[in-house]
C-alpha cells in the first residue's frame, strides 16, 4: 500500500480519537479496519501520538487476535471453528477451501487475493457450519458449497 | 394517521441477515407500495426472534403468524395473504412432525411455548434502532422509579430479588453493587461485560442486538445505586450489528435525557461509550477486562489482590456484570423483588439463556426458568436429536464447562447442580452431542481452545494447556500411550490447582468431564485404536 | 516494623510485618520453590511454584501474601506436590536446553526447584516433547536473549521498569508463544545490564557469554 496514504489515513484516524493510554485498543482496531493490518508507519505514528512505545504498542498489538503485522488479502476468509461449528463438520471444510483456494489457515496467498483464517465463534451457531468472507456470511456449508463458492469467484464478493 | 392494523416483523439478527434478511426486508417494502398496502400493514424490523436455524423469521401481528425460512420470492404471496379472506402461505408456516400439521402462530410452536422469556422480551418484538418502540414496551419506567428510590433501596431490592451474575460465575449481583457503593471515592465506573468468547455462545450478541436498551438502563440504574457517572460497553468486535445497534441506542438515549447530565430532571449524571474487544478470551475475567479497556495487555492479575468492586478501572471501585444480568435489572425494579425470586429454584433465581446448538432440531436462543431440566431443553424445546440419532451428551459453559451424559438429563438447570456434575453455566453456550460426535475429539476441540486463549502468563496453564492437547491430539491420530489417560487426569488437577485466573482453574474441565463419563472412548482410541463415534480418520 | 510468629512446618518462625509468607520462609533458611520471585520487586504470582498449604486445606501463592499473627502453613504436602510437580515437570519438558554447557548451570534456580523436589526425569520423559526451538534474538548490543529457555518470569521487565521508570523489554505475542522483546526500543537500552544480572535461568546472556561457549 502507498505510504502517503498509509500517512494520512492514520493522520485521520488519529484526529478522530482523543490521546489517552485507554485510545490505544480502538485506534488499532480503526488502523487495522482501514488497512487490513497495522503497517509499521502507522504504528510508529500511533506510538508518537499517544507518547507510547513502540515496543508497548506491538506487545498490546500480538495480544489481541483481531490484529495483523502483515497485509492480508482482498478476500478474508474466515472458517468459524465455534463448538457448534466444529461437531457440524467446520474441519472438513476448513480442509476443503484449503484445497481449493491453496493456502492454509493463517496464510495470504502472495498475490494477496485471499487470507484464510478461523474465529473462535462468530455467533451464528444455529446457522452452522458458517465461513464469512469479507463481511459476507454463509450458513449451512458442506465442503461441497464451500468449494462451490470458491470455484465460483464472482460469488465471493457478495456484500463485500 | 389510522392505526394500521397488520405489523410485519422482519428478524435482523445475525442469523436471519446471513440468511438474507436485509434484502427480505427490502422486498416486502417495494412490495407493499406496489400492492398499495401501505394504509393495511408497515414493516419493522427487530432483533433476534430466537429460532435462528429457520431464519429468515417474519412474523405478522397482532395474530403471531409466523413464517420460517422467509427467501423473497415468498413476499408476493405473504402480502396477498394479508388481504381480507386471503388464506395463509401454509408452505411458510412451521410444520410440527408430532401432531403432523402446520402450526399458524409462533406462540403455539413447541420451541416457544416451553419458554419463558423475561429478558428476552423485547427481543425480536421490538425495533432495536426505535427508542419509542422500547418506550412504548414499558421502557425506562424502571430508571424513572429508581431515580426516586434511595440507592440502597434498590441495592436491597437486587440483592432481595436472588439475581446471579448471568456471566458465568454466578455471583450475587446485590452483594457486588454493595461492595461497590460501600467502597470509599467519588470516581466509580460501571462495565457491561458483553466480550462473549465462549465458542458456541451467541446470547448475549442477540440481547445487544435485539434489545439494547433494557441493557443500558440497567447499567444506568446501576450506575445510580453505586454513585457511578460512567459506564463502558465492553463489546467484541466480532459482533459489527451489536456494536452498531447498541451505539444507536446510547444517542437516542442522550438524545432523550435517559443518558447525559441530570437524568430525567434529577441531579444524577451518568453516560456510556462502547468499547471494542480486540479478541482475547481471557478478558472475560474482571482484570483481564479491565486491563483491556486500559490499554494494556489482557492479563489477569494473581489472587490475593482487592475485588474489583474496590480497585477496578483506573483503580476505582467498579461494577462489572454481563449483558444478561443488566437486561434482568428494568424487570426486578419494575415488578419488585419478589416477583423474580419467586422464579427459579432456591438458590438461582429467574430464568438462564442458552444458545442451543449442536445436534438438535431447532437450534436457537432459548431463555428458560432456572431448575428446567436438561431433557425439557434439549428434547421439547429442542426437538431432541435429527435424524433418529441417539442422544449422546450435552455440553454447557464452553471452554470452561463440561459434557453431561444421557444419566444426567433429568438434572435440572442452575448454578450449582452444573457444577456439581463437573460442568458449569458459563455464559449460556449448550451445545447438543449425538452418537456421531466423538467425546475425545471434543475435549481436543476444547483444549486447542484455551490453548490459543491462554495469556501466557503463567506457567501451568501455558504449558498444561499445550501439553493436554498434544495428548488429546495424538490420541486421536491412533498415537496414545497407555498411561495418556492418568497422565491427563494428572496435568488437569494441577491446572485447576494452581492456575492464576479462572481461564486456566476451569480448563481442564472439558477433559476431566470426558473421562469422567465417556472413559471407554478413551480407551478406545488408546488400546483399540479405533474411534467408536466414526470421526477420528486415523482410529476408524 | 513489628515482630511476629508464624507456625512453618511445625516450627515457631519469626516474622517481620508487612513481609509476605515466602520472604519470612527464606529468611527463616526455610525454601519454598520459586523462579518469578524477586526481592524488591512487585510479586506477580506467575510461575505458580510457591504455593502453600493453608491451615483450612487452601493452596495459595506464598509471594503474595503477607503474614498474619498466628498463621500455620505448610510448604510439603500431598496437596501442593500434586499441583506443583507437574507444572515443574513440564517446565523442564519446555525448557529447550541441557544444563551442560549452560552459562547459568550452577546458580539457575529451575536446578534448584529440581533438586529441590527430586524431579524423576523418567517422568519428564512421558511428557509430549515441545514445539520447535526458536531463533535467538540478538537485537541487544550488550546480550542476548534465548526464548527456549525463556520461563517467562517477568522478572527482567519488572526490573527494566523498577530501575527506568517505564520497561524497554516487553511482552509479546501469547499463550506458549509468548516472548520477551524490544521490538524496536533497543537502541533506548542503557544497558546497565540489571535485568541479565537477575535473570533466573540464563535466558538473557551477555554477549561475551555466548561467544565464550
Amino acid at each position: 500500500m502507498d505510504a502517503n496514504l498509509i500517512e494520512t489515513g492514520t493522520k485521520e484516524i488519529l484526529s478522530t480519537h482523543g490521546k489517552g493510554h485507554n485510545k490505544l485498543v480502538p485506534i488499532l482496531l480503526d488502523i487495522q479496519e482501514s488497512f487490513g493490518y497495522l503497517p509499521e508507519n502507522s504504528v510508529r505514528q500511533v506510538s508518537d501520538f499517544l507518547n507510547v512505545r513502540i515496543g508497548q504498542v506491538y506487545s498490546v498489538a500480538s495480544f489481541y487476535k483481531r490484529f495483523q503485522l502483515t497485509p492480508i488479502g482482498k478476500r478474508r476468509v474466515t472458517v468459524c471453528r465455534g463448538t457448534a461449528c466444529h461437531i457440524r463438520g467446520a474441519p472438513q471444510i476448513v480442509t476443503e477451501i484449503e484445497n481449493t483456494i491453496h493456502l492454509k489457515e493463517g496464510e495470504t496467498s502472495a498475490d494477496l487475493e485471499y487470507t484464510l483464517e478461523t474465529v473462535a465463534c462468530i455467533g451464528c451457531c444455529a446457522l452452522a457450519p458458517v465461513i464469512t468472507v469479507n463481511k459476507a456470511v454463509y450458513g449451512a456449508m458442506t465442503p461441497r458449497t464451500a468449494k462451490e463458492l470458491f470455484n465460483d469467484s464472482s460469488r465471493g464478493d457478495k456484500n463485500a | 394517521m389510522p392505526e394500521k392494523l397488520r405489523t410485519i416483523l422482519v428478524c435482523q439478527g445475525t442469523g436471519c441477515i446471513s440468511g438474507g434478511a436485509g434484502q427480505l426486508q427490502e422486498a416486502l417494502s417495494a412490495e407493499l407500495t406496489l400492492q398499495k398496502l401501505n394504509a393495511v400493514a408497515e414493516i419493522k424490523h427487530t432483533g433476534c426472534h430466537g429460532f435462528c436455524q429457520r431464519g429468515p423469521l417474519v412474523v405478522i401481528e397482532p395474530e403471531g403468524i409466523f413464517y420460517t425460512k422467509v427467501t423473497q420470492n415468498d413476499v408476493p404471496d405473504i402480502l396477498h395473504s394479508l388481504r381480507p379472506g386471503a388464506p395463509l402461505v401454509e408452505r411458510l408456516l412451521y410444520y410440527d412432525t408430532v401432531i403432523n400439521q402446520p402450526i399458524k402462530s409462533f406462540h403455539d410452536v413447541p420451541f416457544y411455548y416451553k419458554q419463558q422469556r423475561l429478558v428476552l422480551r423485547n427481543c425480536g418484538v421490538i425495533n432495536p434502532e426505535n427508542i419509542d418502540d422500547y418506550l412504548d414496551a414499558g421502557g425506562y419506567k424502571a430508571l424513572r422509579k429508581a431515580l426516586a428510590m434511595k440507592p440502597e433501596e434498590i441495592i436491597k431490592e437486587v440483592k432481595d430479588s436472588g439475581l446471579r451474575g448471568l456471566g458465568g460465575a454466578g455471583f450475587p449481583t446485590g452483594r457486588k453493587w454493595e461492595a461497590a457503593s460501600q467502597s470509599p471515592g467519588n470516581v466509580k465506573y460501571i462495565i457491561c461485560n458483553g466480550d462473549e468468547g465462549d465458542p458456541g455462545a451467541f446470547q448475549d450478541r442477540s440481547v445487544l442486538e435485539g434489545d439494547p436498551h433494557s441493557v443500558i438502563e440497567g447499567m444506568i440504574i446501576a450506575g445510580y445505586a453505586i454513585g457511578a457517572h460512567h459506564g463502558y460497553a465492553y463489546v467484541r468486535n466480532e459482533y459489527p450489528f451489536a456494536v452498531h445497534r447498541l451505539g444507536v441506542a446510547i444517542e437516542q438515549a442522550r438524545q432523550r435525557g435517559y443518558l447525559g447530565k441530570n437524568i430525567l430532571g434529577s441531579k444524577f449524571n451518568f453516560d456510556v461509550e462502547i468499547f471494542q474487544g480486540a479478541g482475547a478470551f481471557v478478558c472475560g475475567e474482571s482484570t483481564a477486562l479491565v486491563l483491556s479497556i486500559e490499554g494494556k495487555r489482557g492479563m489477569p492479575r494473581s489472587l490475593p489482590r482487592p475485588r474489583t468492586t474496590e480497585v477496578g478501572l483506573w483503580g476505582k471501585p467498579t461494577v462489572l456484570n454481563n449483558v444478561k444480568t443488566y437486561a434482568n435489572i428494568p424487570l426486578i425494579i419494575n415488578n419488585g423483588a419478589a416477583w423474580f425470586a419467586s422464579r427459579g429454584t432456591e438458590k438461582s433465581k429467574g430464568t438462564a439463556i442458552f444458545s442451543l446448538t449442536g445436534k438438535v432440531v431447532n437450534s436457537g436462543l432459548i431463555e428458560v426458568v432456572m431448575g428446567t431440566r436438561l431433557r425439557e431443553i434439549i428434547f421439547d424445546i429442542g426437538g431432541g436429536i435429527p435424524g433418529g440419532r441417539a442422544f449422546k451428551a450435552v455440553q454447557t459453559g464452553g471452554p470452561s464447562g463440561g459434557c453431561l451424559p444421557a444419566e444426567m438429563l433429568n438434572m435440572p438447570v442452575d448454578f450449582d447442580s452444573l457444577t456439581s456434575a463437573g460442568s458449569m453455566m458459563g455464559s449460556g453456550g449448550m451445545v447438543v452431542m449425538d452418537q456421531d460426535t466423538c467425546m475425545v475429539d471434543i475435549a481436543r476441540y476444547f483444549l486447542d481452545f484455551t490453548q490459543r486463549e491462554s495469556c501466557g502468563q503463567c506457567i501451568p496453564c501455558r504449558i498444561g494447556t499445550k501439553q493436554m492437547f498434544d495428548i488429546l491430539d495424538s490420541i486421536i491420530k491412533g498415537r496414545g500411550k497407555p498411561g495418556d489417560i492418568d497422565l491427563l487426569l494428572e496435568l488437569g488437577h494441577s491446572i485447576k490447582e494452581s492456575s492464576l485466573c479462572a481461564l486456566g482453574q476451569s480448563a481442564p474441565n472439558p477433559v476431566l468431564s470426558t473421562i469422567r463419563y465417556f472413559r471407554d472412548e478413551y480407551e478406545a482410541h488408546i488400546f483399540e485404536g479405533h474411534c467408536p463415534a466414526g470421526v477420528c480418520t486415523h482410529c476408524l | 516494623m513489628s515482630k511476629l510468629t508464624i507456625n512453618i512446618d511445625g516450627k515457631e518462625v519469626q516474622a517481620k510485618s508487612g513481609d509476605t509468607i515466602l520472604e519470612t520462609a527464606l529468611a527463616a533458611g526455610k525454601y519454598i520453590p520459586h523462579l518469578c520471585y524477586c526481592p524488591g520487586l512487585k510479586p506477580e504470582a506467575l510461575c505458580r511454584l510457591c504455593l502453600v498449604e493453608m491451615a483450612d486445606g487452601e493452596l495459595i501463592t506464598s509471594c503474595r501474601v503477607p503474614v498474619v499473627r498466628g498463621m500455620v502453613i505448610k510448604t510439603k504436602s500431598p496437596a501442593i506436590d500434586r499441583a506443583v510437580r507437574p507444572t515443574v515437570e513440564l517446565l523442564i519438558k519446555y525448557h529447550h536446553e541441557r544444563c551442560a554447557g549452560c552459562p547459568a548451570s550452577g546458580h539457575c534456580e529451575l536446578q534448584t526447584v529440581m533438586s529441590h523436589l527430586k524431579i524423576d526425569r523418567k517422568r519428564v520423559r512421558r511428557l509430549r516433547p515441545p514445539p520447535a526451538k526458536r531463533p535467538i534474538d540478538v537485537m541487544n548490543r550488550c546480550f542476548d536473549y534465548d526464548p527456549n529457555r525463556c520461563i517467562l518470569c517477568g522478572i527482567c521487565i519488572r526490573t527494566c521498569e523498577a530501575i527506568h521508570g517505564e520497561s524497554l523489554l516487553y511482552y509479546i505475542g501469547r499463550g506458549h508463544e509468548t516472548k520477551v522483546a524490544f521490538y524496536g526500543d533497543e537502541k533506548k537500552c542503557e544497558t546497565c545490564l540489571k535485568c541479565v544480572e537477575r535473570c533466573p535461568v540464563g535466558t538473557l546472556l551477555a554477549k561475551n557469554l555466548i561467544e565464550a561457549k
